[in-house]
Order: structure tokens, then C-alpha cells, then sequence
């Protein structure tokens, strides 16, 4: 099933990842796609809000991998924020060992999901932005 | 007192001999941006194996160059974060190994100290209090500094670092890798006014009229920067890389004028609302020619001082941590064999 939603600013983006958040479970991969500046990352600051994270959530195209710790009812979960603007190939995305996170002690949020192609798992949630405007956004759920 | 320092934060594998804090005895900078380059950006995993090979040699070098023996070293200081897991373990494990070896004092320095600390590299005499402005790849971040290892921690970037934003953009623009010092050059040749970029967060009073916030008020964002550029691109096609750069380097030039005004506001408003009179910088933007003769100028404008570390202290080297280490140890902060890295160690 297809949802498509409006956002009509940065903070409608958060606010639309907050409430994702809600909907999650240890387990659970999130493939986020969408061009430069199409609000991925702050779509991810919203929904890191909205599972308990602190921290500012910043922008991991750097490090390539952000790790999280999670308070889950006592139990050791983490959130990963994966950024794979920077590589070119599965192969190199392989090398990186992002499906060795791909499990229920894990949620896993990918941006420029594309690029991981046949390593995404089949039922990941897959999350398009699309611009609208300058500050405008369609977010599709699917 | 003779420090051998190491740094392996990032990508940059680095060691130095430190005589007294202030005084450089060898510095040696194993640069893997050749590596990285074909990856638009530092890929961790690479990171760490070349580390794992420079680390030995970096460090006989910087030996030989000092013309010291091992012997002669009175402790070992490192970076133990922030920075790449991987890349931090090479440093610390060698640092570590070397300490244990000669019984000599370990001191762990965290990474962000190292850029305020390569100031006193320059001017060992520089007076507290101090606004020092930390720009980088990974950082971008206003600290107060009011003695030694004595930080307040005033802003922060909320979403991508300054050197992360000129790395997007000048992919983006298909100008290559490292973006930095590509955008830095060709914004020489283009007019930076011939876009005006929207420069978040540096109106004192929001155009709603709320005001910013006032804890969040020496905070910076770049994100909104770079999607400014993406949809005035957009919006307005240049003609195919092909047919040369055209407009994509007044784009450069507009995106760059656009991110150091931000910069250079927010450091003088830090300094004059703190009525501090010294403005510092360090980390690998504050290598940009644009930031630099900005700063100096804004500095002078309103009579603060202003120190620019040379480019090879600006970007990661071992001979800051080693001054840094030298602090810490002054007063007392080593470390013992249970020290660990900490990617996303903080200051302040």
C-alpha cells in the first residue's frame, strides 16, 4: 500500500518522521531515497526524536555509519543512520558491512537506498521524497 | 619534556616529536586523500588498513627527523576521539604499545582540543579567554576556551559540518574531490554574489519575528545551504560539464560566500556578546583562503585579535595533539591502559 503525504516545510518533514518512529520495531530496515537536499536527513532527525535519541542527529555521509544506543524495555538495541551518498558500487557497499546489521537487536534507517540494490532486504520500508518547492516536500510510504 | 604524539583520527596518519609543548621537533603527515578521492570522501574501511601500514614508518620518521632516541621520550600522547573507530584504534594501540614499552606516561588528547591547541603552535603565548572556531569534515563547532583544557562548548552544526557541505555541493556540481580546496580555487574566478544563498539560522531575529532561540544561538546548519544550491540548479540548468564550467563557478563562488559569512558572523557575535577580545581557528576549513582573509578582516573591523594557524596546522597533524598532550599533562590528566577510543567524544 502507497501513502503519499505533504510536507510544507523542514519541521512538517521532522514532525512526519516522529510520527513514523512510532510504527517501528527492533528489526525493522528503513530505505530512504530521494535527491540532495529532498529532506532524508532531517525526515531521520524526526523519527530519531521520535525513538528517544538525545542527541542531534547529524548528517552521517561523513563517517558513512552513526550508531545510537536504543532503550528498549531493557534490552541492547541500537538505531544505525547509514549514508550510502558516497559509494558507487554493492560491492563496496558490501565491504562496509551494513547487512550484518540487518538483524532484531537493530533498526536500520539507509539513505540514497538505491545505491544498495539487491542488498536491501525484501521487506524493508521504502520511503521516496520527492521536491515540490524549495521548501516543499511529497513524501511517499510504501 | 619530549612528547611523542600520534594522531589517526581520520584519514591523515600523523606523528610528531613535541619538545615543551610549543616547540616542533618533527611532524610527519601521511596523507590517503590519493586513496579516497575516487570515492568522493573517506571510505572508514580503507582508512583503517592504510593507517595499519603508514602507522610504523610514520612514526621512525618522525623519530629521525626530532634526532631523538626513544629513550629521550618522556611520554606518548593521542588522539582517542572523535573521529573513524577504525582509524582511531591504529593510533591508540600503537601509542599504547610504545608507552607500555618505555614505561613512559600515556596521555590521550581528544581530537577537537588538538585544533584549538595547534594555535599555541603558532602564538605560545596566547592569553585565555579565546573564541576558537573548529571547521572540518567532520566538525563544526564555536568553543569558548577559558584555560588550559578548560572549554565551553557554545555552538554546534545541527546537521552537516561545513567541510561535509563543500564536499556535497562540488560533487553535485561535478567538480570532484576534496571539494574544499576545488571550491576554495575556483570561487577566485567566479562572482559570489551572483546567487544570494539563504544563510540559516544568522538572522538575530527570525523573519517571523520569533527571535532565535537562545540556546541553540551559535548554532550553524549547512544543510539548508546546500539544498539551496540543489534547487536553484534546478531551477536554473547550467549547460552540460562539457561545454566547461560556466556558471557552476559563480554557483561555487555564491555557495562558499554563503557558508563563511555564516561562519565569520557567528564567531564575531560569539566573541563580542562574551566580551572576549581573541578570535582562534582551526581544522581543515580553516585552511580556506576565503575564511581566513574573512575572519582577519571582520576581526580588525572590530578590534579583536585574530589568529590563523598556518595550513599544515589547520588540517589533522600529531603535533597538536602532541601541545595539547603536553597541557593535559601539566595538570595532571593521564591516562592509564584502560583509555579507549570514543568516536563521538565532545568537548565542553
Amino acid at each position: 500500500m502507497q501513502t503519499i503525504t505533504n510536507a510544507g516545510s523542514a519541521q512538517e518533514t521532522r514532525d512526519l518522521g516522529k510520527k513514523f518512529a512510532g510504527s517501528l520495531k527492533p528489526g525493522d530496515v528503513i530505505a530512504l531515497f530521494g535527491q540532495l537536499g529532498s529532506g532524508k536527513t532531517t525526515f531521520i532527525q524526526g523519527l530519531s526524536k521520535g525513538l528517544g535519541i538525545d542527541n542531534f542527529v547529524t548528517s552521517p555521509s561523513f563517517v558513512i555509519i552513526n550508531e545510537y544506543p536504543l532503550n528498549n524495555r531493557g534490552q541492547k538495541t541500537s538505531f544505525f543512520h547509514i549514508d550510502l551518498y558516497r559509494m558507487d558500487s554493492a560491492g563496496e557497499i558490501e565491504d562496509l558491512g551494513m547487512t550484518d546489521l540487518f538483524n532484531d537487536r537493530s533498526i536500520v534507517a539507509i539513505e540514497w537506498a538505491d545505491k544498495a540494490g539487491m542488498l536491501l532486504p525484501e521487506n524493508c520500508k521504502k520511503i521516496h521524497f520527492n521536491f515540490v518547492s524549495e521548501n516543499e516536500r511529497e513524501v511517499v510510504f510504501s | 619534556m619530549n612528547i611523542l604524539a600520534i594522531e589517526t583520527s581520520c584519514d591523515e596518519t600523523s606523528a610528531a616529536v613535541v619538545k615543551d609543548g610549543t616547540e616542533v621537533l618533527s611532524s610527519i603527515i601521511s596523507s590517503q586523500n590519493d586513496f579516497h578521492a575516487k570515492y568522493g570522501g573517506i571510505v572508514p574501511e580503507i582508512a583503517s588498513r592504510k593507517h595499519i601500514e603508514s602507522i610504523s614508518p610514520v612514526i621512525k620518521e618522525a623519530m629521525e627527523r626530532a634526532a631523538i632516541g626513544f629513550k629521550d621520550l618522556d611520554a606518548i600522547a593521542t588522539t582517542f576521539g572523535p573521529g573513524l573507530p577504525g582509524s582511531l584504534i591504529v593510533g591508540l594501540s600503537a601509542a599504547k604499545a610504545i608507552s607500555f614499552a618505555l614505561k613512559k606516561p600515556l596521555i590521550g588528547v581528544n581530537h577537537l582540543e588538538g585544533h584549538i591547541y595547534a594555535n599555541f603552535l603558532l602564538e605560545p603565548k596566547l592569553k585565555f579567554p579565546f573564541i576558537c572556531l573548529i571547521v572540518s569534515g567532520g566538525h563544526t563547532q564555536l568553543v569558548k576556551v577559558t584555560g588550559h583544557m578548560e572549554f565551553e562548548t557554545l555552538g554546534r552544526t545541527r546537521d552537516d559540518a561545513a567541510g561535509e557541505a563543500y564536499d556535497k555541493v562540488a560533487r553535485f556540481l561535478g567538480l570532484g574531490y576534496p571539494g574544499g580546496p576545488i571550491i576554495d580555487k575556483l570561487a577566485k574566478t567566479g562572482n559570489e554574489n551572483a546567487v544570494n544563498f539563504t544563510r540559516p539560522m544568522l538572522a538575530r531575529q527570525s523573519p517571523g519575528g520569533g527571535g532565535l532561540e537562545e540556546e541553540y544561538k551559535y548554532d550553524f546548519s549547512f544543510s539548508g545551504i546546500k539544498t539551496a544550491v540543489v534547487y536553484y540548479v534546478k531551477k536554473n540548468p547550467p549547460r552540460p560539464l562539457g561545454e566547461g564550467l560556466g556558471v557552476r563557478v559563480d554557483i561555487a563562488a555564491s555557495f562558499q560566500k554563503a557558508v563563511v559569512d555564516t561562519l565569520v558572523e557567528k564567531t564575531i557575535r560569539a566573541a563580542e556578546e562574551n566580551s572576549i577580545k581573541t578570535v582562534a581557528i582551526g581544522g581543515g576549513v580553516a585552511a580556506n583562503s576565503k575564511l581566513r582573509a574573512d575572519m582577519k578582516a571582520a576581526c580588525k573591523n572590530k578590534g579583536i585579535k585574530c589568529i590563523v594557524p598556518p595550513l599544515e596546522l589547520c588540517t589533522d597533524n600529531a603535533a597538536m595533539i602532541g601541545c595539547a598532550g603536553y597541557f593535559r599533562y601539566k595538570k595532571g590528566m593521564v591516562a592509564d591502559y584502560s583509555l579507549a577510543i570514543e568516536s563521538t567524544a565532545r568537548i565542553g
